[in-house]
């Protein structure tokens, strides 16, 4: 059937060519076609080499790549975000890369991490995005440090019968809810001593998540943080100027400023730790210490990563390397990529270019200390289950430290870690 | 064309016509058989092969005229309803899932493709000989042993061949006479140097980049007889296990393949405490959904349509028009707007009921009142069909019956209990168990007003408004282990034997109703 589908789709021309021998072939989307074409002109008045950049729509990339790579059908190099990295690689699609020491220490070490699957790299980055506070400057003109100062803000700017909101979070939206979860130690998967994910080591219901949640409970509890408050709602609320601060993304920088609000983009405020000494004695948690107030700690979203991998069934992989290293992450191409994706780039010379925009400084401060989004295939049993936790908080209906539990116990039953 | 049909030498023409037709016709079906033959795809090989030889009967031969007419009816039938059908009670028998779509053959040959290459890697510097744009040859030279490599590939000593290097920088710089080429005229020669593998050890050394070949060695050897993997670099051995194979420490290798399960798929919706609660729950829900949809629904639209009927009402035409509004917009707007209204926070109805009682109710958020939204807004939705229906029905009630009933003493009520509403359902009873079906599987509503939120219990998938279509979608394509085509093709089927059921019981019943009227 999929192979019928195939010839149906190479009998109209959709994905009709595949990698050959001494030629490049690229497949990405529209949005990125432009900046991998620049790259490709430059690469064949180098080194004559031909380069072929073929636009496939985003949704098909992965699938599509998956069935035709194996079939000798597939690219070169697909472009793609960091978590297709765990079925892609499981699949044995993806070739491992061994980045030049040159080229490592310009790139930043999160996003570099982001593509490593069962301890191997098998992507390079070029973008990265993550979530961070942001606020509007006539609202709050200096954006809190220490979730205590941030509480008195909300409080003070919250009156839900108008409504207008001082702080809010998108909910019941786990991706939204991690910096909370992972500031006082929460995580999704653990670490082997070999330093990949362990699907059985799940860190969702530990004393860190635990706080974390509860912090996040405190807002619902007090009235502060409608449940069930989604995209919608807040970005009409927040472009009405009736929402303070919210914990969002750069996507929805665009959508303030079409509203003519002025907005401003600060890391997320070091949250308390419950009990001193934090983490407890005996208890080993990931924590990042907030060095400017005493036991408070950094929140630490997830960072979500864009880059370029290589096919294992590539018959060019010198070409591509060579192509990779010298043509494609240098500090031109890089800004232009920025140009049409806006993410903020990973390649460091590139980034302190457009540093000086305070918005692009202000996210990447904010995921500085993020974990990357955990890559493996895994990781879509805990979504939805994550997700029904954070709902039954919202609603008062479970306790965080029931709910958490009971969602980590579910998926350890779902990945058979019991 | 009209011309063409009269005279005797265009009858010459037209049967010409359609032989010619027929022979693309069939040239084209055999051109496809090839392609599936060469596939070995026999189901649609057969399919299109007795699919043409059936058209040619009918077109050829003269006592198949009259099934003329139903072949391109029939066609369609088993394109597109027996086949989808046919498949997806295939596929509940099977596992197929994320990780299970290929056939075991495809599996084990893509298995079998992957390579690795030893730790530490065996590697070989290379330089490339040549003049005037030919590829003369290469030299391999590794830690222990050098190689002269011919451009077709085949490796030998180096001895006979004269190697200089003439500044000693250890780099040879002639190779008989060739002179050794550089970087850039290593990329003239890219096509030809990266298809060289060179057989070496138990695997074959290729260009890994622009100075070095490298060893790689097959990854994985099957053993056709056990029917198991063995991973040649740890030694480890795979057994297939459920569609997949799967080492004794539980480490398994993708992709998988489709395997059957048998009943598995049907068996863990009633005894999978992890399926057969929400599956409980979520059957009740649709047939409570479905069934107050239908009854309120045709409730509000018959007194409408009884009050329309009454022609001592002005403006009738006017109402009437209003009344259909809400049919009259797409259900994917008029869905979004009464999501819009539902918002605990900036919702139209909380507003309202803010400023007049002082309360708000969680309309979307909590179970109850999804429901009661849920509900609410497919009665809005439904009732302008059942008022027009009732309408139609309303007017071929013949008027002498309720003179008859006026004329014995019979009140408004009466009338209604004993005339209107028996004789209304005779007509509007199939309808209504349409409505039924159909609600028991309205997706659209329940996907743009809710996805079937809010949460009831942690890792169920199906929240408080999910009816059993949105949870087999959920199933399929939002599954914890990615996508469950088999679990949610399980569920399809019971959702079939489910609407099968009600239906076939109640067009039972309706007839029965009908021979009530023919009693009358």
């Amino acid at each position: 059937m999929r192979k019928l589908l195939f010839v149906a789709l190479l009998s109209l021309g959709i994905s009709a060519i595949a990698a050959e021998p001494g030629k490049l072939l690229i497949w990405c989307d529209d949005t990125r076609a432009p900046v991998f074409e620049e790259a490709a002109k430059a690469y064949t008045e180098a080194t004559g080499i031909q380069v072929e950049v073929v636009e496939v729509p985003f949704g098909d990339i992965r699938g599509q790549f998956i069935t035709a790579a194996p079939a000798g059908e597939g690219p070169d190099l697909i472009i793609g975000p960091h978590d297709w990295v765990g079925e892609l690689a499981a699949n044995g699609v993806l070739a491992e890369i061994q980045l030049p020491e040159d080229l490592k220490a310009s790139l930043d070490p999160v996003s570099v991490e982001a593509l490593v699957y069962q301890g191997k790299l098998y992507g390079i980055p070029y973008g990265r995005e993550g979530i961070g506070l942001v606020y509007n400057k006539a609202l709050v003109p200096e954006p809190p440090a220490t979730w205590e100062e941030l509480l008195d803000l909300a409080r003070k700017l919250t009156d839900p019968t108008v409504p207008q909101y001082g702080f809010v979070v998108q909910n019941p939206d786990p991706y939204h809810s991690f910096p909370f979860i992972s500031a006082l130690g929460g995580y999704i998967f653990g670490k082997t001593p070999e330093g990949a994910l362990d699907p059985c080591d799940v860190g969702l219901d530990n004393a860190g998540a635990v706080a974390g949640a509860e912090i996040l409970d405190a807002l619902f509890e007090e009235g502060l943080l409608p449940a069930g408050l989604d995209w919608n709602t807040w970005t009409g609320l927040f472009q009405e100027g009736r929402i303070a601060m919210v914990v969002t993304g750069p996507w929805a920088i665009r959508i303030a400023r079409d509203a003519g609000i002025e907005v401003g983009v600060a890391p997320i405020p070091s949250l308390p730790a419950p009990e001193t000494p934090w983490p407890p004695k005996g208890v080993e948690l990931p924590v990042i210490p907030d060095p400017a107030h005493p036991n408070h700690f950094l929140p630490r979203p997830f960072v979500g990563v864009q880059g370029v991998m290589v096919s294992a069934y590539s018959p060019n992989l010198p070409l591509v390397e060579d192509f990779l290293y010298n043509y494609v992450f240098t500090k031109e191409i890089m800004l232009f990529l920025y140009k049409l994706d806006p993410r903020i780039p990973t390649f460091l010379p590139a980034y302190e270019e457009v540093a000086a925009d305070p918005v692009v400084k202000g996210f990447a401060e904010s995921i500085k200390n993020g974990i990357p989004m955990p890559n493996i295939p895994q990781m879509s049993a805990v979504w939805g289950t994550w997700y029904d936790a954070m709902a039954l908080i919202g609603n008062q209906e479970l306790e965080p430290e029931d709910a958490l539990h009971q969602a980590a116990e579910n998926i350890r039953d779902t990945l058979g870690c019991k | 064309m009209r011309v063409w049909v009269s005279g005797r030498g265009n009858t010459l023409l037209r049967a010409l016509l359609k032989i010619a037709l027929l022979g693309l016709f069939d040239a084209l079906a055999v051109y496809w058989c090839v392609l599936f033959l060469w596939e070995g795809n026999w189901a649609f090989l057969g399919a299109t092969a007795g699919g043409t030889l059936l058209l040619n009967w009918l077109v050829l031969s003269a006592r198949s005229y009259p099934l003329r007419y139903l072949f391109p009816g029939l066609f369609f039938l088993s394109l597109m309803v027996v086949y989808p059908a046919g498949y997806t009670f295939y596929i509940s028998f099977t596992n197929y899932s994320t990780g299970h779509t290929l056939s075991k053959d495809e599996a084990i040959r893509l298995i079998l493709r992957r390579t690795y290459s030893p730790t530490p890697p065996v590697s070989f510097r290379f330089w490339a000989f040549g003049e005037s744009g030919e590829l003369y040859a290469l030299v391999l030279r590794g830690e222990k042993e050098s190689f002269f490599l011919s451009p077709e590939g085949e490796i030998s000593d180096l001895e006979g061949h004269e190697l200089i290097d003439r500044d000693g920088d250890e780099v040879p710089d002639e190779l008989d006479g060739r002179p050794r080429l550089t970087r850039r005229e290593l990329f003239q020669h890219i096509k030809q140097l990266q298809d060289i593998r060179v057989r070496y050890d138990e695997g074959w050394l290729h260009m890994a980049n622009f100075t070095e070949f490298r060893l790689y060695l097959p990854r994985y050897r099957y053993d056709p007889e056990e029917g198991i993997l063995i991973d040649r670099k740890t030694g480890k051995i795979y057994r297939p296990v459920k569609g997949r194979f799967v080492a004794d420490d539980g480490e398994g290798i993708d992709p998988g393949w489709v395997t059957f399960v048998g009943l598995q798929n049907y068996i863990r919706f009633f005894f999978d405490p992890r399926y057969h609660k929400a599956f409980g729950r979520v059957f009740l829900w649709t047939v409570v959904f479905a069934a107050l949809t239908v009854v309120l629904s045709f409730a509000l639209g018959l007194a409408l349509a009884i009050l329309l009927n009454d022609r001592k009402l002005r403006l009738r035409k006017l109402y009437r028009a209003l009344l259909i509004v809400p049919y009259a917009i797409p259900a994917f707007i008029s869905i979004l707007i009464w999501r819009g209204f539902f918002n605990t926070q900036v919702g139209l109805f909380n507003q309202v009921l803010h400023s007049w009682f002082g309360i708000k109710v969680p309309w979307l958020t909590d179970p109850f009142w999804a429901r009661v939204s849920v509900i609410l807004t497919n009665v809005w939705l439904t009732y302008p069909y059942m008022m027009l229906i009732s309408l139609g029905a309303l007017q071929s009630i013949p008027g002498e019956l309720y003179e008859a009933a006026a004329i014995d003493g019979a009140g408004p009520w009466q009338r209604f209990a004993r005339v209107t509403f028996p004789l209304l359902m005779v007509s509007l009873a199939p309808m209504l168990i349409g409505s039924f079906a159909y609600t028991f599987n309205n997706f659209t509503l329940i996907w743009l007003l809710t996805r079937g939120d809010p949460v009831v219990a942690i890792g169920e998938r199906a929240g408080a408004t999910d009816i059993l279509l949105s949870y087999a979608y959920k199933l399929a394509f939002q599954g914890a282990r990615g996508n469950e085509m088999g679990m949610a093709s399980a569920l399809a089927v019971n959702i079939f034997l489910i609407v099968a059921l009600v239906s076939g019981i109640s067009f039972a019943r309706t007839r029965m109703l009908e021979e009530v009227s023919r009693g009358m």
